[in-house]
């Protein structure tokens, strides 16, 4: 028989499942992991609650920086290094680390846009006080 | 000669894959050791995984016709005996190794490896964190010597699918080490620890799919060692769970850096093929300048595995 791309593709496929049984089993895969997982307590957050952690946190994302003063905020905290300010949030079980990019002032607190596709913008939540706290030490902070 | 017929291995494995994955969990639930699990962390996983197949289902063709042509140009046939197999399966094995290590060295086959790589976390769902783009690298290409060597594209994909298979298991902190002479030839979870590891150390190693023997007569096995755990992820982590993110992150990554104004063509192509962390201003690092700049910090490393030549 002579080889087509038809008679190939029959016999690499020929023991498929029905795609519309592999789609059902994937989707209920995928909810009954997120239903057990929420439900066995995996969806705590990164406990983001004092500057000791929040520095060691820091320097695993940028070891090289030093770092001058962290200030936190909830689930949050703006890092202040040699190198430039940055922002160090919590991201489900673990954190993500930034350098500081642009930052506008809103009535919730202060919304940091970075230049990666793979950041998208954020929303700190922050008191009057404390967003005031925040831009004033990213003022006084020069970027590297 | 009739073509042959090869079970579609990968999709028969998903039974096995899903049981794994709960046996692991329940493991590291209840002992409390064995790695981490993380509700969104895991479903975004899950949905790479399923969006790696709808991309197989959806551009698999495209591989297929070249290979299909390819078998018509070929004058070899190596028929379909189980020798000839386990020989397809050790050279598709080989064949890994160089795409993944290129996937490695080169930015624009990394935008598509990336996101498997991209976990904080390491588990049996980070393996099946695949890419969605795929077809983009147009690394299936690879294959093309196998077939004009006279093996069965069917053949090929079968074999590919067992190695994917082998490299599901692998993807777990519960097993710390195998006997001695598994590791020595074997690709192993503590192996492939290794390979996720975001420390200077393991960056660029252990690029087997399952016999690290390639890595080590290709000088990039290193060990992974008790003193310096590896920690998961990506030099610069992912702020987002958004599987749409995950997987084009760095494609437009690419894009945004290849047409930025006052580059010339010559940087603006190095941005696309170049190794990742290339910048035509030095301004990020490679992963040469990221293991030099953590030997000034850690100077009595140097020597050490992963350090040998620095």
């Amino acid at each position: 028989m002579r080889t087509t791309w038809r008679s190939v593709r029959k016999s690499g496929k020929g023991y498929g499942v029905p795609v519309w049984i592999v789609l059902t089993l994937v989707v209920g895969e995928i909810l009954a992991m997120a239903a057990l997982l929420h439900l066995t307590g995996h969806s705590q957050l990164f406990a983001l609650d004092n500057p000791a952690i929040a520095r060691k946190e820091w320097q695993r994302h940028f070891p090289d920086d030093t770092l001058r003063q962290v200030l936190l905020g909830r689930d949050a905290a703006l890092i202040l290094t040699d190198q430039g300010a940055g922002l160090l949030r919590v991201l489900g079980a673990d954190t993500i680390a930034h350098r500081i990019h642009t930052v506008s002032a809103t009535p919730k607190g202060l919304q940091f846009n970075f230049p990666s596709f793979a950041a998208p913008p954020v929303l700190i939540r922050l008191s009057p006080a404390q967003s005031a706290l925040w831009q004033q030490a990213m003022e006084i902070t020069p970027n590297a | 000669m009739p073509d042959p017929s090869y079970p579609d291995v990968a999709q028969l494995a998903v039974p096995l894959f899903i049981t794994l994955i709960l046996v692991e969990f329940l493991w590291i639930h209840f002992r409390g050791t064995g790695g981490r699990y993380e509700t969104r962390d895991a479903v975004t996983s899950l949905i790479m995984g399923a969006g790696n197949v709808a991309e197989g289902i959806l551009l698999g063709f495209v591989g297929w016709s070249v290979y299909v042509w390819l078998r018509h140009l070929t004058p070899l046939d190596l028929g379909t005996s189980w020798p000839v197999v386990a020989l397809c399966f050790v050279l598709d094995d080989l064949r890994y190794y160089w795409v993944h290590r290129f996937g490695h060295r080169s930015r624009w086959v990394w935008a598509s490896h990336i996101n498997h790589h991209s976990s904080q976390h390491y588990n049996l769902t980070t393996a099946l964190r695949q890419t969605w783009t795929g077809a983009l690298t147009f690394m299936f290409i690879a294959r093309a010597p196998l077939v004009l060597l006279g093996f069965h594209p069917a053949m090929i994909i079968f074999v590919g699918g067992l190695n994917l298979i082998y490299q599901f298991w692998i993807h777990t902190e519960a097993i710390t080490r195998l006997p001695a002479s598994v590791e020595a030839v074997m690709n192993t979870p503590s192996h492939h620890r290794a390979h996720h590891g975001r420390n200077p150390r393991y960056l660029d190693c252990n690029y087997a799919g399952v016999f690290i023997l390639w890595d080590k007569i290709f000088g990039t096995f290193v060990p992974e060692l008790d003193d310096d755990r590896p920690e998961y992820g990506l030099v610069h982590n992912l702020g987002t769970f958004n599987p749409l993110r995950v997987a084009v992150h760095e494609w437009v990554g690419i894009w945004r850096d290849a047409t930025q104004r006052g580059i010339t063509m010559r940087h603006r192509v190095l941005y696309a093929l170049a190794p990742p962390g290339w910048t035509h201003d030095g301004s990020r690092l490679m992963s040469d300048g990221i293991k030099r700049k953590y030997l000034e910090r850690h100077p009595e490393a140097r020597g050490t595995p992963g350090f040998e030549d620095k």
